[in-house]
């Protein structure tokens, strides 16, 4: 009559290179809580309590390991001045940057994380998942890496167009940004949770090698190397395509990577005796109108990620869409939660 | 590579006054804290390659992992405090980490005095007290370990060591031992317990025999000859399981370890429990509204100091890490008693009577001006010297002889009242655990003879996780009990 | 080196403030401004086009490289006599409704901009509706859709079945990462592409014209 490991437990035991059982299962169920819970997303975005109980809500009906607190990329530009959209059923959207001309970066100021934006509104809601059931769920705080941030600053193509042209801005506004992130990411942990950092735009869909390897790596270096301080695990997620710096996320520091659109196979033999992954079944997939089940597709990412030689996560390659359809995502996690260590 | 070098803090401070602070400010405060010092402080140092081996980290660290009672706790604002919590919140990972590089885990249960030093005399080993899990339910504020272990029949009516059983059922907490060792004979029958449903599980126990102490010297004689032969059997066992011969270097080196280890603990218990009376050591100070008393006042936390008393049941897996780690809380203390130092406002001489499941009611008495200056924890058996160049088992029960939990309660009674005197105690709190057998029994009659010498006492009885009305009560009646002893010193003219 | 050829490798190379010497050495010298814009900048645009391809230019590359010919462009069309530029035709392009994601949108606009068609860009997140009224107010020959998101990409469909009704004469070309030829002969798309070569391609075969 072994006893059932909790997700907490579960979780403790890989962060140590300890395989008991099976890996973590942990989509990332973000915005599509409140599609569960029947907020919309203005409300989900912006109130920290109907956040929490958005997520408590989704984790019930699934009984995925981990709670997310994540609204959009564009967090801490917000809290920074840059002005965002907020839409009822789309997560919010970059209206106007703050930084329109390079000389107002002088002028930028660091976020308050209790007061700036909806900073505020990360942490209530991290303080009442992890009250609630921080005992047995790790909770995770999404947190926007510099490089994403810097974009929320100035508009996302002036910021690219400033690598190139302006890099010395760039580096600039890279290292406000990073300043941001290490305030806002100390508060999260005070508040209870672990923080994911999150570069959407540090993707090898939209930038080269080289422009990760002098923009982005060097302040997601720099912010994990604070994180580890604490003695914490650091997960990084990019969006997209990422076989051309898969190399360079170990040089990051973190101590898991959330791929997305990378063949799991190719990421372990790069950095799989480095860093733990997370990954990475397609979104689409869980679309109603997505024709593939959901075993033929998840079959070779579990059975790939499960031989990682520093630990796998079963999870999903960037957010769980919000209008996903229920079933197929029980589907995934049934079979998550089935799969062994040999 | 891992530098040797850095061992010892040698009273680096963060800040000039000791003061109690939660996990926010020591968060805030930790930046300040040297690269390197995190850099290189680690334990495991014979292994060179660790590199997850650093353990210097602020409360928050832990918090992170779901440790929630921390963030109502307030901690010693030294950096020799800190590098405490580190070392033992480190020690689940720790016995990890100790298995997966081929070092043989040993469970040390029950009323275990000498047991441990003969466990580090073999190489390569690691032990750890699973009883020491009843703290994580309180740690956590969950109730995840008692339900699992009510699932075999151990609920409210059993002591909270029942954590134990939950956490070996669970197999999350720490590797599967190599070998369990447990006391049976003169212990405790919720130990016992716990300890057989283990066995049921499927782990493999060497049972050690405690005999009852009687309090007649003719017999201390005839009890050492027992003693020394379950040592021997034991050892006996260890060659077993580690493949290697009892080696008397080895243990001599182990147990003169042992013993500066077990020294500075004693110091350090010493210059607490003399840190001042409540008449003689008293300054007046004329603060505008009248003369005011201020005592010499607490130079260490209660906490902190349960944490340094309960080292020596397994040394939290790493002897030589333990031993500085010690140290460095000693030489804090001492800096602090030569500066005249310590927290403002506690000064309140207090005794503590069984270790409580639940700190913060520690911190709270502290808060209400106390100050812990004695302490029975039932394992006085890890404090005296042993012998060093004696015959080694012998030298072993010896030690073993003077421990709380065999003797009688008329024994254990009279340890009370010498911390007591020793002390100058003004009062007394005995925190027994709901429900569980052993130790409440004692409680009515330490509550006799302590009051028979005209101290006050207060007999609480800790509750489980969440049972906040329930532990409000015990606050009420803590703020009762210490502004009854702020009027008696003010009575006797203080 | 030719100065067309100049032109051309300055885009490629991301130098604005060379396009624009090059550019007013074009007119100072006489040569004829529609065929610089078409031998030097679309040329240079083109292989910018090439690079990015095979992932030796990225979106900063492709941003900085376009802004670059922009430099040129602006100084030389104002020169240019009206209908010496072959004027490909017109489409009108913008991302669906629901999806702000216009990285792709926008370079495979401006490439189509070097080819030498005529853009109207609508935009990110346009609705059914006004993406129906543009093209039957604009009359483009090509209306050109893009989206990112699988949950947006519904309303190309709304919108081809819309485009059908009011503007049958237009060709419509989808594209963007989650959509696919099956997708597009399911809604009834005349044309899918899966980068901008094919955009190229596409809008080229559409009109039938050389490219
Ligand atoms: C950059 C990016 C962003 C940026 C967008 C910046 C901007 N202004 O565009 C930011 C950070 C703001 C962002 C936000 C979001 N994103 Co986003 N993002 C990406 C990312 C990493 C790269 C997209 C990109 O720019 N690629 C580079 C360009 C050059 O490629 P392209 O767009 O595919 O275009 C090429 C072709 O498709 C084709 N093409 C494109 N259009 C057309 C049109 C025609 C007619 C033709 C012929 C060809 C064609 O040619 C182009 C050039 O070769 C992708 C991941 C990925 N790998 O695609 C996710 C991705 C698109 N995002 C996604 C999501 C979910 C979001 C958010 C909801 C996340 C959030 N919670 O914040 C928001 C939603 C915003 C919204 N409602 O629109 C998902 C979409 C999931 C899905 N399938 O539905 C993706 C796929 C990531 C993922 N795996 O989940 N994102
Ligand atoms: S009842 Fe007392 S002696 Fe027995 S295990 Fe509990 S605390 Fe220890």
């Amino acid at each position: 009559m072994a006893g059932e490991m909790n997700p907490r437990e579960r979780w403790g035991l890989l962060l140590i290179d300890e395989f008991p059982d099976r890996p973590p299962v942990y989509p990332l169920v973000t915005s599509h809580a409140s599609a569960v819970y029947g907020c919309d997303l203005i409300s989900y975005c912006s109130d920290g309590k109907i956040l929490a109980e958005a997520q408590l809500a989704a984790q019930r009906k699934y009984g995925h390991e981990g709670l997310s607190v994540f609204t959009d990329v564009g967090l801490i530009a917000e809290a920074m001045g840059s002005k965002y959209h907020l839409r009822e059923f789309e997560v919010p959207i970059l209206n106007r940057p703050i930084i329109e001309e390079l000389s107002a970066i002088d002028k930028l100021k660091l976020p308050d994380p209790g007061g700036s934006g909806r900073l505020p509104v990360y942490l209530e809601a991290i303080e009442k998942l992890y009250q609630a059931k921080g005992d047995v769920l790790p909770v995770f705080a999404f947190v926007p890496a510099p490089f994403t941030t810097a974009a929320g600053l100035r508009g996302i193509e002036d910021f690219l167009v400033d690598t190139i042209t302006e890099p010395e801005a760039a580096h600039q506004l890279l290292e406000l940004s990073l300043e941001a992130a290490i305030k806002f990411c100390d508060e999260c942990i005070l508040c209870g949770a672990l923080p994911m950092l999150v570069d959407p735009l540090a993707s090898g869909s939209v930038i080269s090698r080289r422009t990760f390897a002098e923009f982005a790596l060097p302040y997601n270096r720099k912010l994990i190397t604070h994180l580890h301080r604490y003695d914490l695990d650091v997960t990084l997620h990019i969006c997209g395509e990422t076989s051309s710096i898969v190399d360079l996320i170990s040089d990051t520091g973190a101590d898991l990577f959330s791929l997305d659109k990378l063949d799991i196979d190719i990421a372990r033999s790069s950095i799989g005796d480095k860093v733990r992954l997370v990954g990475n079944l397609a979104p689409h997939n869980l679309m109603a109108s997505s024709g593939v089940s959901i075993e033929d597709n998840c079959h070779h990412i579990i059975d790939s990620g499960i031989r990682n030689k520093k630990g796998f996560v079963i999870s999903t390659g960037c957010e769980v869409p919000i209008r996903c359809q229920p079933e197929k995502l029980q589907k995934y996690i049934k079979l998550g939660k089935e799969a062994r260590y040999e | 590579m891992i530098s040797q070098k850095i061992r010892k803090l040698d009273n680096f401070e963060l800040e000039e006054n000791p003061r109690q602070i939660d996990f926010r400010e020591w968060h805030r405060l930790f930046q300040k804290v040297p690269e390197e010092l995190v850099e290189n402080t680690r334990y495991f140092r014979d292994l060179p390659n660790a590199e997850w081996s650093q353990y210097l980290f602020p409360p928050s660290t832990h918090v992170v992992s779901g440790n929630r009672l921390l963030r109502k706790l307030k901690f010693d604002n030294s950096l020799a405090s800190l590098r405490l919590w580190g070392f033992v919140m480190s020690e689940g990972e720790r016995i990890y980490r100790a298995k997966q590089a081929g070092k043989k885990v040993i469970a040390v249960m029950g009323d275990l005095g000498a047991v441990t030093p003969l466990v580090y005399s073999f190489p390569n080993t690691v032990a750890f007290y699973p009883d020491c899990l009843w703290w994580t339910p309180f740690m956590m504020e969950s109730k995840v370990l008692f339900d699992e272990a009510a699932k075999f029949g151990l609920g409210e009516d059993c002591c909270f060591v029942r954590a134990a059983l939950g956490a070996y059922s669970k197999k999350a907490y720490f590797p599967k031992p190599d070998l369990c060792i447990g006391t049976v004979g003169a212990t405790c029958d919720d130990m016992n317990a716990v300890m057989s449903e283990v066995e049921f599980l499927g782990y493999d126990i060497h049972y050690f025999e405690l005999p009852h102490r009687h309090d007649k010297p003719q017999d201390v004689k005839r009890l050492k000859v027992f003693l020394s032969g379950q040592y021997e059997g034991l050892s006996a066992k260890l060659e077993h399981v580690t493949g290697h011969e009892f080696d008397l270097t080895r243990f001599e080196e182990t147990i003169s370890k042992v013993n500066r280890m077990r020294g500075a603990i004693s110091d350090l218990k010493g210059m607490l429990g003399g840190a001042g009376s409540p008449l003689d050591s008293c300054v007046r100070r004329n603060d505008g509204r009248g003369s005011r008393r201020i005592d010499r006042r607490n130079a260490m936390g209660g906490i902190e100091m349960l944490n340094v008393e309960f080292a020596p049941l397994s040394y939290y897996g790493d002897l030589d890490e333990c031993i500085d780690v010690i140290e460095d809380v000693r030489d804090t203390v001492k800096s602090r008693q030569t500066r005249s130092v310590g927290y403002p406002d506690q000064d309140i001489r207090l005794v503590w009577v069984t270790p409580p499941a639940d700190p913060q009611l520690m911190n709270y008495i502290e808060g209400l001006g106390g100050m812990i200056v004695g302490s029975e924890y039932l394992i006085n058996q890890t404090t005296p010297q042993i012998l060093e160049n004696g015959d080694p088992f012998d030298s072993l029960a010896e030690s073993h002889l003077s421990g709380s939990l065999m003797g009688s309660m008329g024994y254990r009674t009279q340890l009370v009242i010498d911390q007591i005197e020793k002390s100058n105690a003004e009062g007394v709190i005995i925190s027994g655990v709901f429900g569980s057998s052993h130790c409440p029994y004692e409680t009515t009659p330490i509550v006799d003879a302590v009051r028979k010498k005209g101290i006050p006492v207060l007999a609480i009885d800790v509750v489980a996780p969440g049972k906040i009305m329930m532990q409000s009560q015990i606050f009420n009646r803590m703020e009762a009990f210490m502004e009854s002893l702020k009027a008696a010193r003010r009575y006797r003219g203080g | 080196m030719h100065i067309y050829d100049k032109l051309a490798k300055a885009v490629v190379e991301m130098k604005a403030a060379e396009v624009k010497l090059l550019a007013l050495q074009v007119l100072d010298e006489g040569f004829p401004p529609d065929e610089a814009i078409q031998k030097g900048l679309a040329v240079g645009m083109q292989e910018v086009g090439r690079l990015f391809s095979c992932k030796d230019y990225f979106v900063p590359e492709v941003l900085v490289s376009a802004r670059a010919m922009y430099t040129g462009f602006n100084i030389l069309k104002p020169k240019v006599i009206e209908g010496a530029v072959a004027d490909k035709g017109t489409i009108l392009i913008g991302v669906v409704e629901g999806d702000y994601h216009d990285i792709g949108k926008n370079i495979v606009k401006l490439m189509l901009e070097a080819s030498g068609f005529r853009l109207v860009d609508l935009g990110k997140n346009v609705s059914v509706d006004a993406f129906t009224r543009a093209v039957v107010e604009e009359k483009p020959a090509i209306a050109a859709m893009s989206t990112l998101m699988t949950t947006t990409m519904d309303s190309m469909e709304e919108i081809v079945v819309r485009l059908t009704k009011d503007a049958p004469e237009v060709k419509i070309m989808i594209g963007g990462a989650p959509v696919n030829q099956d997708f597009a002969d399911s809604i009834g798309a005349h044309f899918y592409g899966d980068d901008v070569d094919q955009a190229i391609v596409g809008a080229h075969k559409l009109l039938g014209i050389k490219a």
